[in-house]
């Protein structure tokens, strides 16, 4: 091979130069990217699944104890009621965010005006640039049992025997939680749907028209199959958010009272910040992992297991 | 046009309702915090759900000293992050998007797989790595890490990006004599200018937003981003409503005024994923 590239070389001089440099080019680009992504996430996302094996608190040499991290975890009561409430606040969370973002979503693609549609689209964008720790905090008084608005508007129509301490019991407070945000029409979720919606080809609408079916039945039998592709991927963008959820906890309840707001991922924070189990927290989320890849591989194969798609 | 939509039509009024109903719950909490926000303790009481007159600007001054500093913190976080993102997304997008080399699938799959690594999986080891580093204390802590997050999608858009673009616009300059390093200069960093927008708000969006990470990292509350100083109002403001609800909305502008400029092409931006 040496041999004849020298030869070739010895040809002509500038062209095999020109080669040899554009050949070594794409990996010159992306030496960069590859450090950087080696560096910040390759490295830890190993030294993780090493340290879940491990008895690791960041300061003495850790020592390899095989699955003690994982058994115990699910030996540990308050991870248990995370891990249920991960499953209770995730699905109500995923369905209220899907239900309410394609509802938004049917109600612009209905309008004619392309105008009017953009005007509304950026109605609802708008408010998404609101740092989340605001939209938090401003939940905090929203359910704030002295002033808050839900319980001042409850007094205002004269249901004030209704009024509830939301994020002080644990009858409610984790409900309250998936709540946040309602009506979600402010979501990346809705702008996904709104261009899948305008990217329907127009010959099947029109059909569905002129052969006199009813709107219900278009949405029905026309728009949520054509548009499984992107409620999947909404579906697993809001499952993996709903696993990592950290803020809620960090911002408004400390996972309590009880257990009955307390969640994985804020769990895994305690876990490590709160009681130095370094390698314990490495453990739960390897969990977490593994429980993303379950629902990402459920999601996939609810996208391609039937010839409906057209993309 | 008449046919396709003339069944929608007659819905158009009930549906235009429906909608101004959606934005009113979304917009209500918001204008609510605003109106506070230019209120006196007295006004507050006086009016809970609306505007009062006059507005009383005070609550601003009184916050301002620090508001400032957490902006300042999050605007040098975020330029920061946003310089590398670009960079990088375009030097992977473009080389995924428009040149051949051997193991280029294999490569792709492992960037675009890190998707599916939780931020929290690698939470601790991340945090030992860059102690390790001798990096906390300084800006890198947050930008590095989080610009390790934001290329991935980056480089995916910008890979999509590249695709679309027709091929001749790349031959024609190769032709003229033009290498690697001017054919992107010259030629693909212009053209993919809007598929950088895109990637340089679902950036800022990220980079504004991050809670948990600054306050793992940043020891010192005068260098904390506005998502976190945002939870120390709270702290020293308690009840009074308006000095906490002004400094709120002081934080959310910055972003409110960029993408307010740029919403349109943001959407069409999203549109195109």
């Amino acid at each position: 091979m040496t041999s004849v590239a020298i030869e070739q070389a010895s040809v002509s001089v500038p062209r095999s130069r020109l080669r040899l440099t554009s050949r070594w080019v794409p990996f010159l680009f992306l030496l960069p990217v590859a450090a950087e992504l080696i560096i910040f996430r390759y490295i830890p996302t190993f030294s993780a699944f090493y340290h879940s094996l491990t008895n690791w608190d960041g300061r003495k040499k850790d020592a390899f104890i095989g699955f003690k991290n994982f058994t115990d975890l699910f030996n540990d009561n308050v991870f248990r009621d995370a891990f249920v409430n991960m499953a209770k606040y995730t699905s109500l969370r995923t369905i209220a965010v899907l239900l309410f973002a394609f509802i938004a979503a049917e109600l612009i693609f209905s309008i004619r005006n392309e105008r009017v549609r953009m005007f509304w689209k950026i109605a609802f964008v708008i408010p998404l640039v609101v740092p989340r720790s605001v939209i938090y905090l401003m939940w905090a008084f929203i359910y704030d049992p002295q002033v808050g608005l839900i319980n001042e508007a409850l007094n205002l129509i004269g249901l004030g025997a209704w009024q509830q301490p939301w994020l002080g019991q644990s009858s409610t407070a984790l409900g309250a939680l998936a709540f946040i945000g309602f009506p979600f029409v402010s979501s990346l979720a809705f702008l996904i749907f709104v261009a899948s919606l305008e990217g329907l080809p127009r010959d099947i609408i029109e059909t569905a028209q002129l052969e006199g079916c009813s709107i219900w039945k278009r949405i029905w039998n026309v728009d949520l199959p054509m548009l499984r592709g992107g409620i999947v991927f909404v579906a697993v963008l809001l499952i993996l958010e709903g696993l990592q959820t950290t803020e809620p906890q960090l911002i408004l309840t400390r996972g309590g009272p009880g257990t009955s707001t307390e969640l994985p991922a804020y769990y895994l924070y305690r876990t490590a910040f709160d009681y130095g189990k370094f390698g314990q927290a490495c453990a739960v989320g390897v969990v977490m992992l593994g429980v993303g890849l379950i629902f990402t591989a459920i999601s996939m194969w609810l996208r391609y297991r039937s010839a409906y798609d057209v993309d | 046009m008449s046919t396709e939509f003339r069944a929608l039509k007659r819905y158009a009024v009930p549906q235009q309702f429906a909608l101004l109903i959606l934005a009113a719950l979304t917009w209500y909490p918001f204008l609510f915090l605003l109106a506070t926000s230019v209120k006196s303790p007295n006004q507050f009481f006086e009016n809970y759900w609306w505007f009062t007159f006059p507005f009383d600007w005070a609550n601003y001054a009184q916050v301002w000293p620090k508001v400032s500093v957490a902006i300042l913190n999050s605007a040098q976080y975020s330029f920061g992050t946003l310089v590398i993102v670009l960079i990088l997304s375009l030097l992977g997008g473009y080389t995924f998007g428009r040149m051949k080399f051997p193991g280029k699938n294999v490569a792709f799959l492992c960037v675009v797989a890190l998707l599916m690594i939780p931020g929290v999986l690698t939470l601790v080891p991340l945090f030992v790595e860059v102690k390790a580093l001798k990096l906390l204390g300084t800006p890198w802590a947050l930008i590095l890490p989080f610009a390790g997050f934001e290329i991935v999608i980056g480089i995916y858009i910008m890979r999509l990006f590249f695709e679309r673009l027709p091929g001749e616009l790349f031959q024609a300059a190769r032709i003229e004599g033009a290498n690697e390093v001017q054919l992107l200069l010259f030629v693909a960093l212009p053209l993919a200018l809007p598929g950088l927008g895109t990637v340089a708000i679902l950036d800022l969006l990220f980079t504004w937003n991050e809670l948990l990470w600054p306050l793992i990292t940043v020891g010192d509350a005068t260098k904390m981003p506005v998502a976190v100083a945002a939870l120390g109002f709270k702290g020293e403001h308690q009840v009074d409503y308006g000095a906490l609800f002004a400094a709120y909305v002081s934080v959310s502008i910055p972003l409110m005024v960029i993408f307010v400029a740029v919403v349109r092409k943001f959407i069409k931006g999203i549109e195109g994923i």
